[in-house]
């Protein structure tokens, strides 16, 4: 008897030996597929919330896959999947966190243009001029990371001069330094 | 008459597809993905797919690498020696936009005749260096759902 039920188990098993993946089992996200690897690189994701176009990511790709393109009001952060050797590198040294490689890895496409991944973003005005500069979010984080750092003595100096210069752009700096009151030399 | 033997053409055409494989440059690596498509664990068979090694058989090209000078009149070659209807697959990075070997600024490489869709018209591109075979199934399909489309 025991026997039997042996051979019945090594049958079953032999059954769901079966190699082969399915396929098409589903889609990912959300619905079954029998197998995707759990940490696997693939399609890249922006989390449009954190992302604030500094360009680290364009900086540290080897590839030149990555494009920061200005225009007007607005940044657009692309990402063309055609060259990219899905490294990690973007998502290693990225300082918020924003971009990542989801194990999705459906994304053959019948057009080069479905190939690319984008992020737009708003850009500030400078104050004085008008021109561009950069996103909003960008010199938020340049302000807190310049406040961090600093001793607090000065602290307080510092806080209200980053609120006047951050809105200028490099040129107008130069020139309302003294009107303004916001030269670096008065630290020293 | 005749509708009836084109249609069993199409229908035969669609259930078993042949593919030619032809590698243009590149590093290699991409032509293990498609062998690995081509075994037991992602088999590609079930779709029907075969590898052959005539254009003349072939109703999908698959392409892999950057298409140096040197190799360029040689797919244009395999290309119109392929009966219509043919769908072309562009495979890996190097296919889809020269990959590592493109500079920076656009320019292209010297020794390079541009990626795939320079020298002969593309369908269904698959990024990735190398693609997962997943991709590569992806891609397959989706050359299956333009094939039917041709006729």
């Amino acid at each position: 008897m025991g026997g039997k039920v042996k051979l019945l188990e090594e049958l079953v098993q032999n059954l769901s030996r079966c190699v082969t993946v399915d396929y098409p089992g589903g889609s990912w996200p959300g619905k079954k597929y029998s197998f995707i690897v759990p940490n696997g690189r693939g399609k890249h994701e922006f989390d449009p919330d954190k992302c604030m176009g500094c360009a680290a990511c364009r900086n540290v790709c080897p590839n030149y896959t990555i494009n920061i393109l200005d225009k007007d009001d607005k940044r657009t952060v692309s990402v063309f999947l055609g060259r990219c050797t899905f490294c990690g590198r973007c998502m290693f040294d990225c300082p918020e966190e924003a971009i990542k490689l989801t194990p999705q890895y459906e994304f053959a496409s019948t057009s080069r243009e479905d190939l690319c991944i984008e992020n737009t973003l708003e850009r500030n005005k400078c104050k004085n001029c008008g021109e561009y500069l950069f996103p909003e979010k960008q010199l938020k984080r340049a302000r807190e990371r310049i406040l961090e750092n600093i001793d607090e003595r000065v602290k307080k100096v510092f806080e209200d001069d980053t609120k006047i210069y951050l809105g200028y752009c490099s040129d107008c700096r130069k020139k309302l330094s003294y009107a303004k009151n916001i030269h670096t030399r008065k630290y020293y | 008459m005749e509708k009836e033997v084109l249609n069993l053409r199409q229908k035969s055409r669609l259930y078993s597809p042949w593919v030619f494989h032809a590698h243009c440059g590149g590093c290699n690596n991409c032509d293990i993905e498609v062998a690995a498509v081509l075994a037991p664990r992602f088999d590609v068979e079930r779709i029907g797919i075969q590898l052959k090694n005539n254009p003349r058989h072939a109703d999908v090209i698959l392409v892999t690498g950057p298409v140096p000078k040197h190799s360029a009149p040689f797919l244009k070659r395999v290309y119109d020696q392929a009966p219509n209807p043919k769908v072309v697959m562009a495979v890996g990075g190097c296919a889809v936009d020269c990959g590592p070997y493109q500079r920076d600024d656009g320019a292209g490489n010297y020794a390079l005749a541009g990626p795939v869709d320079r020298v002969i018209p593309v369908d269904v591109y698959v990024p990735g260096c190398p693609p997962k075979p997943e991709t590569i199934l992806h891609g397959a399909v989706l050359a299956l759902k333009k094939l039917a489309e041709k006729e």
